[in-house]
């Protein structure tokens, strides 16, 4: 099954700490309060992109892992993405459309990556993927923030 | 509607040789649909239904005066299969919406069956219904599953090896098997226990895509990465391949005619290849299309329906 989200279990404990010292006053208690508040939000929010991104890989899945060694899926792995040029992993034999899109200079980026999953047949024409969309912008930047991890 | 393109290009010509006796007739389909599959009613002269992957719709095919009639299916369909059940009606695995959806020919009134919130997304794939009408389908995250039409009731499985459910159909006798891409077997379902059985192919990482049984119940397989068409024979468990001509052939679609002859769709040379049991030969037919990615086939008595996924066509083989 797909990877699972990764709980930044300790940043949260940390939290908490802060909370539990601000308690017990360490004279400063407001700005230890709001700093306790802003890194519980921050990590919740963290934690949601990270679920949400996991989840909506799942539309990935079937094609695409992160290990180079993993043959026989219909798309290149996804490690090193950020960065690489189109069409131009060792060892994938590429339909000519993303060839030819990385010979014109496309290079896989958050923005690049957004429009691919908007339609992937708007960047990328006659791409085999063409008929898979992910339309919601939402889930597309969770997706691709997600990535920045997980592709890494 | 699309009345304008639907006289059909009609670019009739005999295909090489031996092929002589095959005619090809090409229809075009609005652009940007990326036509996935197609189903052919089995009555001469009946409809062809198609799903279009990137519009989200289902594509409805008149071949007598080439006219499509073009039914959306909802907001983030994205279909992948289509096959029609026992009574006329369309049947899609559609990906996007993760549920199976079912149209009413007549009314176009759209029903449909999400699959469980608990199995998450799992990429459906393909359908085929057994003897019995119960629906059988593959979702290419790692399952397989069934719904009975009458219940309701659906059923999801966790296939063996994970990821790969691709290609699905049932031979004569009923007994439902299935093909993994990723996971390089072909899978059959005993449809009391539900349970499936991997039936490794001889060769090692082969990327079985799609299988089709022929009359015998011997079940004909369509290796993607080996470029190899392939038979396995339930009764001896015998397997045999055969590497479809050119160099660094893909095998993508199989399909099984009335005659018992063999075709199969292959991307490198862009051609469809029908294959002979008897003589071991291949022959190859080819549309106008440069790029043509047919990634499913379906027929009736005579005829082989191939959607053209690249250009968006259906193309029609007709041999006697």
């Amino acid at each position: 099954m797909p990877p699972k989200s990764i709980a930044t279990r300790s940043t949260r404990h940390t939290s908490v700490l802060i909370a539990w010292n601000c308690r017990r006053g360490s004279g400063k208690k407001r700005s230890c309060l709001a700093l306790a508040l802003a890194l519980f939000v921050g990590v919740w929010e963290g934690t949601a992109w990270a679920q949400d991104g996991a989840r909506i890989f799942q539309r990935c899945y079937a094609c695409h892992s992160f290990d180079p060694a993993e043959r026989g899926l219909s798309g290149p792995t996804l490690r090193g993405i950020f960065g690489r040029r189109a069409g131009t992993l060792d060892g994938f034999d590429y339909s000519q459309p993303f060839r030819e899109a990385g010979r014109r200079g496309l290079v896989w980026s958050a923005e690049t990556l957004d429009r691919f999953l908007e339609d992937p047949e708007a960047l990328v024409e006659g791409v085999r993927m063409g008929g898979v969309r992910l339309r919601d912008a939402t889930e597309r930047r969770a997706l691709i923030r997600w990535l920045q991890n997980a592709a890494k | 509607m699309y009345t304008a393109w639907l006289v059909p290009l009609t670019l009739l010509f005999a295909a090489a040789t031996a092929a002589a006796q095959v005619t090809v007739q090409e229809y075009s389909l609005p652009s940007g649909l990326r036509v996935h599959d197609v189903w052919a009613d089995p009555a001469p002269d009946g409809p062809v239904w198609f799903s279009a992957q990137r519009s989200g719709q289902l594509g409805r095919l008149d071949p007598r005066t080439g006219k499509v009639d073009l039914i959306p299916l909802g907001q983030d369909s994205a279909p992948h299969g289509v096959i029609l059940d026992a009574e006329g009606s369309p049947w899609l695995t559609d990906g996007g919406q993760n549920a199976i959806v079912r149209v009413d020919p007549r009314t176009k009134a759209v029903t449909k069956w999400p699959l469980p919130q608990s199995r998450g997304y799992v990429n459906l794939n393909t359908a085929i219904f057994d003897r019995g009408g119960v629906h059988w389908f593959t979702g290419q995250n790692g399952v397989y599953g069934r719904l009975d039409p009458k219940t309701g009731d659906l059923k999801v499985f966790d296939a063996p090896k994970g990821r790969g459910p691709y290609g699905i159909h049932a031979t004569p006798e009923g007994v439902v098997y299935y093909a993994s891409l990723a996971g390089s077997y072909i899978g059959r379902i005993d449809a009391v226990t539900n349970q499936a059985t991997v039936i490794e192919p001889p060769t090692p990482g082969q990327g079985a895509r799609r299988v089709w049984s022929d009359s015998k119940g011997v079940v004909w397989v369509s290796e993607w990465n080996s470029g190899q068409l392939s038979r396995y024979d339930p009764r001896t468990g015998e397997w045999r391949q055969w590497k479809a001509p050119g160099a660094r052939p893909r095998v993508y679609a199989v399909y099984v005619d009335e005659t018992d002859k063999v075709w199969v769709s292959e991307w490198t040379r862009q051609v469809m290849l029908r294959f002979d049991p008897t003589t071991e030969k291949f022959e190859a037919f080819k549309s106008s299309s440069g790029t043509a990615d047919v990634r499913q086939i379906h027929g009736r008595k005579g005829e082989i329906w191939t959607p053209e996924s690249a250009p968006d066509k259906i193309v029609v083989y007709r041999y006697r």
